[in-house]
């Protein structure tokens, strides 16, 4: 009979030639050859460098000038279309800066919503089983895709300043909302006193949210039902609010916006500017986050949707419980990146005349003819932003991967 | 069921179709029909303005003014000011030319079977060419300043051109990301993501603004040109990630066999890696091409005169102020179009049986 060879015994027989086992080492015309290249690049680097920054210096020479940022503190002398922090003419650049940046935010901020809202409907539009449903959605996608942002912006600003009726016959929504061709006037509440304690107990219920739905979880785990979230959350915060309004602690009132004379006063005012770009940048992006929306649904398997049907879950529980928090681990980096995008398109504002960053910038640089430093601010505002978006989706990624046990 | 005429047939089939796709349930009833009322209005409304309502390329101002839907005509009287902006007018038909060759390049390049190398050839030559034309100065043509090239040959310069650049530049990228060489790497990662995190708005003003400051003293360099050469860095960056889904999606024992068979290697980049990450990356490099061509009426803003801001100038006429939404439309109809046969293209190239074209 046959005897296999003790696997402790190898080490006695022939050893393997050298050669094999280990890799074999590289003599040093290989290592010359490999570290060429990078030294070629890394010469011509430095070189380009260089030239550039004698060019650049020469050039600055010449106009009499060095890069130097000090000019950030002197008086900007232009206004802005609007601004989130008080601000004048007479203000810093610094501040002119800022102002740019916040609206930049703003604007980034409330496209996030509005787009994602609309993508999360385009994209359960475009798996729906009704047939003209989703080929409607894929139009509307399909579209988006293949029209320039900056076309879809100029023609609604074009058409709201041609379209939309002069004050005096503005355009009235619910609740006093105002439409013009000034722009969007909505009705504000406004705090009139006890501002204060309404901060805190909102914090404090924020605060709370998260450790009701852990111990919400930790019920479910230890029984099986999953007791209500959401509903004893939203009607705590709205007792809340009611006993405080009631009883005086914390007065607020709305602000309604009302024409007086020839303007309007009151309540939220959001230029035209302000609002066609919004809304173009919501319609384009929502677009794109439709698509990516589809991919996620379509990307869990049918067999879930099936099961949950099965299990006797209605459709909004299926895509709520099953489909969509599987889907959001397909779109989560896909998702990052538009949100990234939309928040560098907000540049195109300056078509429009909105003062965000780079129209801000515009201004200062044919004012103070710095543009190389204005340049790397914008540079480096952006990186930055990038950066905290770019690790906000690692991180969310990570929290979302399916964990194996 | 043997007695089934055939000839309703199609009629059960189409019913059947009907009841599956939509009227599966009240709800699903209730959805088709409001989403059918609501494209009745709009698709009516559209109609009634844009066909019957109005008025006819070949219509003139007075019947624009009483007509109560579109005003085409706007397009035929504006149609040398919206495609050649400000380039002088006897002079116009260089721009056409330009334009006509610009196209022409893009036919062949798609239509015709030819080697590398006279694609390049023909590339080069067409830039060449479409440069002179646009400028002149040469061969008894005038000089136009570039400030004056404007609307679709500026489109198709800039978008045409700096694509065809940014596409090797971002291979070279793409591979230097996807080496193992630590400098390479480093040099092409700080590259491509400083660039993406840079909105292209602020790339172009570095090209009006900085980009002379870079350049010797005393050199000028064109505007246009300035823009082109900023466009090619910035694509680039896009182009090289889209490579690069490529690339990493490519089995390394692809590149240990060419090794293994001897192959030296450019030998493997050229046989083994690149057509293989290539015909991987197609569908993010058409993606990449659709918004790199759409992105280029972004120069506007700083300035050059593409499509979008010559049509402004078109209905900045008092006389047609009103008609800034046709002029809107048929840029739309435009980009939408050409769009649409990029991702057609796109499709048939990631298929396998169209490779050899």
């Amino acid at each position: 009979m046959y005897s296999y060879p003790n696997p402790m015994s190898i080490p006695s027989g022939p050893a393997m030639p050298e050669a094999i086992s280990r890799p074999p080492v590289p003599d040093w015309r290989t290592r010359l050859r490999a570290a060429l290249w990078p030294i070629a690049l890394f010469i011509g680097v430095a070189v380009l460098g260089l030239i550039i920054m004698r060019n650049v210096s020469a050039n600055l020479a010449a106009a009499g000038m060095e890069i130097d940022f000090s000019f950030l503190w002197q008086e900007a002398g232009f206004d802005v279309s609007e601004s989130l922090v008080p601000y004048t003419p007479r203000d810093t650049y610094a501040r002119v800066l800022l102002v740019g940046i916040l609206n930049t935010l703003l604007a980034a901020a409330i496209v996030l919503v509005l787009a994602s809202a609309i993508g999360l409907v385009v994209g359960i539009a475009m798996t729906s089983s009704n047939w003209l449903v989703r080929t409607l959605a894929h139009a509307y996608v399909e579209l988006l895709r293949n029209l320039p942002k900056l076309l879809i912006l100029i023609a609604l600003y074009v058409l709201m300043v041609r379209g939309l009726p002069h004050v005096r016959s503005a355009w009235s929504g619910p609740f006093g909302a105002q439409l013009s061709n000034r722009g969007l006037f909505l009705p504000w509440p406004v705090v009139e006193h006890g501002g204060d304690l309404l901060a805190v107990v909102t914090v404090l219920w924020l605060a709370a949210a998260p450790f009701w739905s852990r111990a919400a979880r930790r019920q479910q785990d230890r029984t099986g039902r999953r007791p209500p979230t959401l509903l004893p959350l939203l009607g705590i915060g709205s007792a809340i609010l009611a006993v405080l309004l009631l009883s005086g602690m914390v007065r607020v009132a709305w602000s309604f916006p009302v024409l007086q004379g020839f303007n309007i006063s009151g309540g939220m005012a959001l230029s035209l500017q302000f609002t066609a770009l919004v809304v173009a940048l919501s319609v384009y992006h929502g677009g794109q986050i439709g698509a990516i929306v589809r991919g996620g649904i379509v990307a869990t398997s049918t067999g879930q949707r099936e099961a949950a049907l099965a299990l006797g879950l209605d459709w909004f529980k299926t895509m709520r419980l099953i489909v969509l928090p599987q889907a959001l681990r397909v779109i989560t980096p896909p998702l990052g990146n538009q949100y990234s995008n939309l928040l560098k398109n907000t540049s195109i504002a300056l078509a429009i005349g909105y003062s965000d960053l780079l129209s801000v910038v515009s201004t200062s640089i044919n004012q103070t003819f710095r543009p190389i430093e204005l340049m790397m601010l914008v540079a480096l505002f952006f990186l930055t932003v990038n950066m905290l978006i770019s690790g906000l989706v690692n991180w969310l990624d990570h929290a979302f991967r399916l964990k194996g046990r | 069921m043997a007695v089934l005429a055939p000839k309703r047939y199609w009629l059960r089939t189409a019913l059947s179709w009907l009841r599956v796709n939509l009227f599966s349930g009240w709800w699903n009833t209730l959805l088709t029909l409001a989403t059918l009322a609501a494209l009745y209005i709009f698709v009516s409304a559209c109609l009634r303005w844009g066909v019957f309502n109005a008025v006819p390329l070949s219509g003139d101002h007075n019947s624009c003014l009483t007509a109560s839907g579109a005003c085409w005509a706007f397009l035929h009287e504006k149609a040398d000011l919206i495609l050649t902006g400000t380039y002088p007018a006897p002079e116009r038909w260089r721009a056409y030319t330009a334009t006509g060759v610009i196209v022409a390049l893009i036919l062949i390049q798609l239509l015709a079977p030819l080697r590398i190398a006279l694609r390049v050839g023909l590339l080069l030559g067409a830039a060449g060419v479409s440069y002179l034309l646009l400028r002149g100065g040469v061969a008894g043509l005038p000089l136009v300043e570039s400030h004056r090239w404007n609307g679709l040959p500026l489109v198709l310069f800039l978008s045409i051109f700096s694509m065809a650049a940014a596409f090797p530049l971002g291979i070279v990228l793409a591979l230097a990301r996807w080496s193992r060489n630590r400098t390479l790497n480093l040099a092409a990662i700080g590259y491509i993501e400083t660039v993406r995190a840079i909105p292209m708005v602020a790339v172009l003003f570095a090209g009006v603004f900085v980009l002379p400051l870079v350049i010797a003293r005393g050199a000028a360099i064109e505007p246009v040109m300035a823009v082109l050469l900023v466009l090619v860095l910035f694509y680039a960056a896009y182009f090289a990630e889209d490579v690069r889904a490529g690339l990493q999606a490519l089995p390394h024992g692809q590149v240990e066999a060419g090794a293994s068979l001897g192959l030296s290697g450019w030998q493997r980049l050229r046989l083994i890696v690149l057509p293989q990450a290539l015909r991987t990356a197609v569908p993010g490099l058409t993606n990449s091409v659709i918004g790199s061509f759409k992105d280029t009426s972004l120069v506007a803003i700083v300035g050059m005169h593409d499509l979008l801001s010559t049509s402004r100038m078109a209905y900045a006429d008092p006389l047609w102020q009103a008609y800034a939404l046709e002029a809107n439309i048929a840029i739309g109809l435009f980009y939408f179009l050409c769009c649409w046969m990029i991702s057609e293209r796109g499709r048939l190239l990631g298929h396998p049986v169209a490779q050899r074209g």
